[in-house]
């Protein structure tokens, strides 16, 4: 009986011991970031985030984007919206002659890279987006890059798609910049601009935004600023039309003045602290513009001195309108316990070590704006990217003690690739 | 607005295929608690019970004289779950699958001759894979149902008093049902390409298809079996191919919401609606009478791979029987499966790759019976299976694995002429990594195919009941 009694026991206990042995290995592919709170990143925004310069977007430039850098610095994943060919639309490669990459032109449109059409894209900015866009992908500001990046959903509704446990945001600029770059506040039908989102406007989409973003659980993020579009290259003072003859002569080739048809400046221009924008050259080309340069509303008539042209009033509303969007982002950041980065002070640090020229040189055909902004005047290139990366980069560190090291940036000035 | 059928809906036709067959891949042999008990090492030293006519065709010979009955049921409930890699989206997905109740029943007669004959009613092959509706892989299989009925006739001869043969032909009927998402991301546009290059996310459901076929098929069944001195005993058995043509299967499909909304004039231009137009309203017209996803008919044919098991008992003094079976099916000739479609889809017939691999497994058993105690018998055992799916074959239908089945179980005899069998089998895996996505090409790698790891376990209790009459 005894006998029997161990048998039983033995027979349990071996079948009992291999299955105790039994371990599962699972074998998922995934990053190690650097912190918990980076396991899934997202990047909403605009054209700079998507990665747009030079009046294009293709998977170059898509690179380059802050978003990519500083996911790298998290460790954490990347899937951006690759587009294939030459891009939507191919990116200006030579200034002067406004040739696209691989001969494309402004309706070129190659469509996106199924493979990076996953759940999880971490880089949901969309170009032209304003701070309306993020909550509705049926716009004035959407278009065909709308459609592929983000598939007929929202910038939010993308990213919630992706469960993430850390957000960027650089959404306003739109608010602010075609304004900008018409030399209007209000709209403009005949500009086709919408002029500034008024703050009343721009707080209530903000809001929503924030409020559809919150419902992620235990969201971290950071909150990027609108920059004071009145910096950027593309908008330059016209007084020095009258002061750098070496300037006035470059305007007037690339505006195809003529000694037969010259252009005039006139001396209101002086001390006016007017700036001009460089999208006037292409309306005096087209002839919708005349060749008359005025510092003064209307005169001598309309729409001279108003449209491409921003006096003092006009910087001052932008200036004031973009300190209120700035406010509200900042206080939304604290409320929301996320970081909030003023990018201001990177621009203007750019500008005041002439990184970024006061004056074009609608000469180059390169580097007409500098060395930090693209071929369009108004966008970051990959220099600028990796500097704004890294400033993102240090706010984080600062808001949530982490320790994401910045970028190295190379000689050239770009950050290594990640 | 028109577009192509593109791989889901291929695949939502496709699969009373690999359903079936790949239920066979993961058949977990629980016909007969005495043979879950000892892991199935019951083709060399068959159980004492009328299951012989399953594990070896020629033992109904060696039951005793009279009319043996057994029968009962298994329950089999199958665990698992699927955690995508980081960059796919990194998340945990567990599966819902119903608890399966497969029968079995056996009546075997034997009378003073050397002769048997029986009858086996068993279920082989049985599947149900069912995922959540959140679960990326719901688009291979949401739900899928495979039963496979055997009716086996059984006829066992004494050819000398140690050696017997016997066999019978098989009866199948087959049941397929499959429930599976459409994603709008994999359809092709008009223009070439998918909606993907427009950006459109996998796991935009836009519908669910649903599919219902049956099929029956005919093979046969034969063993042999011998005792070599009063310890040993050998045995071997060929269960033969058979081949079920679904030809008549049903499809039918409904259309789910995505919510999508075509946001600027050149998207809708290139698709032929005005921008601000719900994608819902012009995939509406693919389920209406004119459009792709209507009810139709679909062909698919699937041969059930033939199976040889062979194996050895040794009986000690003590009484104890050891017992150790080598299997191997013949998975080679599950290399692809034709899907032939009837209806509005017929451009989208094709073939799926499978590229299954012949696989063996190693079973061993013992069961010491207790003259003391009423006769009654502790069993165990132990078994490996070789998962006959390759890398590139581990998919949300079966996400097959090699196996380690670890058994025991009790035979407790009453009544003078009954005994209740229990038994109980764990299969143990180590994990694997899967796909949820289709393999279009020969040339995909399992690097390229798989997003995820899958764990699958199962755990069997099997009850039957035993008459000797």
């Amino acid at each position: 009986m005894n006998y029997s009694k161990l048998r039983v026991g033995a027979i349990a206990a071996a079948t009992l011991t291999i299955a105790a042995c039994t371990k599962d290995d699972v074998s998922v592919l995934q990053p190690t970031p650097r912190s918990e709170i980076f396991h899934t990143y997202v990047a909403l925004g605009n054209s700079i985030t998507a990665g747009y310069q030079s009046s294009g977007i293709n998977d170059s430039t898509q690179k380059q984007s802050y978003a990519r850098i500083v996911a790298a610095q998290m460790q954490t994943g990347y899937v951006y919206p690759r587009l294939v060919g030459a891009g939507c639309a191919p990116p200006v490669v030579n200034f002067l002659t406004q040739a696209r990459y691989q001969g494309g032109t402004a309706a070129t449109c190659s469509l996106r890279d199924p493979s990076t059409t996953v759940l999880v894209q971490n880089n949901v900015g969309v170009p032209g987006a304003t701070s309306a866009d993020p909550t509705s992908n049926r716009t004035n500001a959407s278009n065909i890059l709308t459609q592929l990046i983000l598939g007929g959903k929202t910038q939010v509704q993308r990213a919630l798609d992706a469960q993430p446990t850390f957000v960027s945001v650089w959404i306003g600029n739109n608010d602010v910049l075609d304004a900008a770059t018409k030399g209007v506040t209000a709209a403009t039908a005949a500009l086709g601009t919408p002029g500034i989102t008024d703050t009343v406007t721009f707080r209530a989409n903000y809001k929503r935004m924030m409020d559809q973003l919150l419902v992620q659980p235990n969201l971290k993020g950071i909150l990027i600023g609108v920059v004071n579009v009145t910096a950027i290259p593309a908008l330059f003072p016209a007084e020095s039309l009258l002061t750098n003859p070496t300037f006035r002569a470059v305007f007037d080739a690339a505006t195809g003045a003529t000694v037969a048809s010259p252009n005039t400046v006139l001396a209101n221009c002086t001390g006016s602290r007017a700036l001009l924008s460089y999208g006037i050259i292409g309306q005096i080309r087209a002839g919708t513009h005349p060749r008359l340069i005025s510092c003064v509303k209307n005169v001598p008539a309309a729409p001279v001195g108003d449209f491409f042209v921003l006096d003092t009033i006009d910087q001052r509303i932008f200036t004031t309108n973009i300190t209120r969007y700035n406010a509200y982002i900042a206080a939304k950041a604290d409320s929301a316990g996320f970081a909030y980065l003023d990018p201001n002070p990177l621009l203007f640090t750019l500008r005041a070590s002439g990184a970024i020229p006061t004056l074009p040189d609608f000469s180059s055909a390169a580097a007409p704006f500098g060395t930090y902004i693209s071929l369009d005047g108004a966008h970051p290139n990959g220099k600028t990217h990796c500097v704004a990366a890294n400033a993102i980069i240090a706010a984080i560190n600062a808001k949530y003690q982490t320790t994401v090291p910045p970028a190295p940036i190379n000689a050239a000035g770009f950050c290594a690739a990640p | 607005m028109q577009f192509r059928p593109g791989r889901s809906l291929a695949l939502a036709l496709a699969l009373a295929g690999p359903a079936a067959l790949q239920a066979q891949g993961f058949g977990l042999n629980e016909i007969g608690s005495c043979a879950v008990s000892r892991a199935s090492a019951t083709t060399g030293a068959p159980c004492e019970d009328a299951s012989a006519i399953f594990w070896n065709p020629a033992a109904g010979t060696r039951l005793q004289k009279g009319v043996s009955v057994y029968g009962g049921l298994a329950s089999i409930q199958v665990r698992g779950d699927y955690t995508q890699d980081f960059n796919s989206n990194g998340r945990y997905y567990r599966p819902n699958i119903p608890t399966a109740f497969p029968p079995h029943l056996f009546i075997n007669w034997k009378g003073a001759s050397r002769y048997a004959a029986g009858l086996g009613v068993y279920v082989p092959y049985g599947l149900t894979s069912q995922w959540r509706d959140d679960f990326p892989g719901r688009f291979s299989a949401k739900r899928a149902s495979i039963a496979t009925i055997y009716a086996q006739p059984n006829l066992s001869i004494d050819v000398t008093p140690n050696w017997a043969i016997g066999g019978g032909p098989i009866l199948a009927h087959s049941k397929v049902e499959l429930e599976q998402g459409l994603d709008l991301s994999t359809q092709r546009l008009p223009t070439g390409g998918t909606f993907a290059n427009l950006g459109v996310a996998p796991g935009s459901e836009f519908g669910r298809a649903f599919l219902e076929g049956s099929a029956n098929g005919f093979g046969y069944h034969v063993g042999v079996h011998g005792k070599i001195g009063t310890t040993f005993q050998v045995g071997a058995r060929y269960l033969s191919s058979i081949k079920f043509k679904y030809d008549d299967a049903d499809a039918r499909f409904v259309q789910l919401a995505t919510n999508l909304v075509v946001p600027d004039a050149s998207t809708g231009a290139a698709i032929g609606v005005p921008a601000g137009t719900p994608y819902d309203a012009f995939l509406a017209a693919q389920f209406r009478t004119g459009g792709a996803l209507v009810g139709q008919k679909v062909k698919t044919r699937i041969t059930h791979p033939g199976q040889f098991e062979a194996g050895l008992g040794y009986t000690a003094p003590t009484g104890t029987l050891l017992s150790f079976d080598y299997g191997y099916i013949f998975w080679s000739k599950f290399d692809e499966l034709p899907v032939t479609f009837q209806g509005p889809a017929s451009g989208s017939s094709r073939s799926l790759i499978e590229d299954y691999k012949n696989s063996a497994s190693y079973r061993f058993g013992l069961e010491q019976k207790f003259p003391s105690y009423w006769n009654a018998a502790v069993r165990a055992g132990f078994s490996i299976v070789e998962s006959p799916a390759p890398d590139e074959t581990v998919t949300p239908l079966l996400p097959d694995m090699d196996r380690r089945n670890f058994a025991f179980g009790l035979g407790l005899p009453f009544g003078g002429r009954y005994a209740l069998d229990l038994g109980y089998l764990h299969v143990d895996t180590q994990g694997r990594r899967g796909r949820i996505g289709e393999r279009t090409s020969y040339s995909q790698t399992a690097e390229q195919l798989n997003t995820g790891f899958y764990r699958l376990n199962a755990n069997i209790v099997s009850l039957s009941l035993k008459a000797s009459l």
